[in-house]
């Protein structure tokens, strides 16, 4: 197990889309842009249940998420990886929903981003209305067992 | 009548054109377990060739999948994903040609 420093963590924290791999049942791979929330221990990423990635967790229990962020003109990228599983209680879908509003939400860049989308935001309530039709939400949590700092070299 | 329904959905051509810059990440399976890591992506035709920068690339005919993505904020959230079967170039670079490409803009949200 590599353990995440204080110093790590915060870079997971400052990360804004964490990339998602994971393997299904017959051994196939799919990777997908999820937002996310980090903390010392856990990667969460939320996702409605009938996704391929949440699909894939449930069949495999694994998953390798790569986080990249950018502090003071500073880029460094993490690879983790660790077992899986998906969440769909009530406790774990507040804790995970408050932890998003908090990064994502209130963010004045958010604020600027929706104003100049405001008329889509009657579409973006119907696509998350027909999305919980589909099944309900879900957070997927990889506990942190393994993380790289991956090279700056490109 | 069917119902309307809502799409993120966008052409793949067009989104692989808008994001020939944005981050590309590629992931794959050895055993079981995946391989997941940062890329560079040039597309020439319906070609890719993708160079992994954080591990030696997949065995040749291995599937794998090329996730060219962008944006922070919601409405600039769009994604390509392309899956298909590797060509070895060398110990680093790896070329496809997609047989499934699936690609969103959530700035393009519409009812259909």
């Amino acid at each position: 197990m590599t353990l995440v420093t204080l110093n790590d963590a915060s870079w997971l924290r400052a990360g804004r889309v964490a990339r998602l791999a994971t393997v299904s049942s017959r051994a196939r791979p799919a990777l997908t842009p999820l937002y996310f929330v980090a903390t010392n221990e856990e990667i969460l990423l939320g996702t409605p249940t009938w996704t391929l990635a949440a699909r894939n967790v449930r069949a495999t229990g694994r998953a390798t998420v790569l986080i990249e962020a950018t502090v003071h003109g500073e880029t460094r990228c993490y690879r983790v990886s660790g077992p899986a599983d998906v969440h769909i209680d009530p406790t774990s879908l507040r804790h995970y929903n408050v932890a998003v509003a908090r990064k994502y939400v209130v963010h004045v860049g958010q604020w600027l981003n929706t104003l100049r989308h405001a008329k889509l935001i009657g579409v973006r309530r119907a696509y998350h209305r027909d999305s919980s039709a589909r099944g309900p939400a879900a957070v997927i949590v990889v506990r942190v067992e393994d993380v790289e700092r991956l090279s700056d070299a490109r | 009548v069917p119902e309307p329904v809502t799409t993120r959905e966008v052409d793949p051509d067009e989104l692989a054109r808008a994001l020939a810059n944005a981050r590309v990440s590629v992931a794959w399976v050895v055993d079981g377990n995946v391989v997941l890591s940062r890329a560079s992506l040039s597309r020439e035709g319906g070609t890719l060739t993708v160079r992994v920068l954080d591990a030696p690339a997949p065995a040749p005919g291995t599937e794998v999948v090329v996730l060219s993505d962008d944006g922070s904020f919601y409405f600039d959230l769009r994604a390509l994903v392309e899956r298909g079967a590797a060509s070895v170039s060398d110990e680093r670079t790896i070329s496809l040609t997609p047989t499934v490409r699936t690609a969103w803009d959530y700035g393009q949200l519409r009812r259909r």
